[in-house]
């Protein structure tokens, strides 16, 4: 595979690096690289990425795999994507913040915090972000087990309650 | 009726001011309102005037449906219009919530939070649909006044 140099330089730059906290390492396609890492090595992978080029923390999307919660953090050198992939228990869900190392994810992380309920360790305290002012705390609107009839009704309630 | 009360209706009519309002949409239909502004179409031929305050404003224009962080501050500002005020909804969204009815972050259309004079369906609705609202809008409020 010629065509993939670049990615599997880097790739193995990583795993050489940090072999204990890599796992699935994917390249998906051209400049498309998915790995899964440990929480604990994920802000010393991301400093390490920073340092290499890979400057601009694109988003953050969140995801739930029913007994997992999770983040996936898309860093990229404006060529290259790679994919951190890290999971966190849905008993306990708490991620590490990123903002030491990507200042700008604030918003991100915010938002991982209201729709998915993943507790962010390190950001600083505000109000909701995506959600409204008032939404009903404990309840997180992207995860699987939210039913959206019921959430509904219940918003309306709420609303109903205030006038 | 008063003189004073014809000259304040004849210039209602005559150059009714809009303020345009979204409450949450996709900018679509901000795009056709735009135009139904902009010289193609130039509703400004009619006397009529984009503002930038709701205080100066008869008439607002609202694009899309209202979310549930919205709702309050979208109420605040149709508070602080000038009676008589008057509404156009524009776009399938502010008609009825459109595709994003039923999700937990939106309300509906926009006559769950304030009264509604016009509905302009559409997705985006035309410039020629809303320069029709505003025409049928003004020439209710002449008969209404005779």
């Amino acid at each position: 595979m010629s065509e993939l140099i670049k990615e599997e330089e880097i790739l193995k730059e990583i795993k050489d690096k940090f072999f204990e906290a890599v796992e699935n390492a994917i390249i998906q396609r051209k400049e498309r690289i998915w790995i899964d890492v440990s929480e604990n090595k994920k802000l010393e992978i991301m400093k390490y990425l920073k340092e290499r080029g890979y400057y601009h923390l694109s988003t953050i999307s969140g995801f739930d795999e029913g007994e997992k919660l999770g983040a996936i953090y898309h860093i990229t050198n404006h060529k290259i994507i790679i994919n951190l992939r890290v999971r966190t228990p849905k008993e306990s869900p708490v991620l590490k913040s990123v903002l030491p190392v990507y200042p700008s994810a604030t918003s991100y992380e915010r938002e991982i915090e209201d729709l998915f309920g993943i507790k962010i360790e390190g950001l600083p305290p505000g109000r909701n972000y995506p959600l409204p002012e008032g939404f009903p705390k404990g309840v997180h609107p992207l995860r699987k087990d939210v039913k959206l009839e019921e959430l509904n009704k219940m918003l309306d309630e709420k609303c109903a309650k205030e006038e | 009726m008063k003189l004073k009360d014809k000259i304040i209706l004849w210039s209602r009519i005559k150059s009714p001011w809009i303020i345009h309002f979204n409450t949450g949409a996709c900018n679509g239909c901000d795009i056709e309102i735009v135009d139904a502004l902009t010289p193609k179409y130039d509703i400004e031929r009619f006397g009529i005037v984009l503002k930038g305050t709701p205080r100066h404003a008869d008439v607002m224009i609202v694009s899309g449906p209202v979310t549930r962080q919205q709702a309050k501050r979208f109420k605040r500002i149709y508070d602080q219009m000038p009676n008589p005020k008057f509404v156009l909804a524009v776009g399938t969204c502010a008609c009825s919530g459109g595709v994003f009815d039923g999700c937990y972050s939106v309300l509906g259309g926009i006559d769950k939070v304030v009264p509604v004079s016009a509905y302009i369906p559409g997705c985006p609705a035309r410039p020629e649909a809303i320069i029709d609202a505003v025409v049928k809008l003004i020439t209710e409020l002449e008969k209404s006044a005779k």
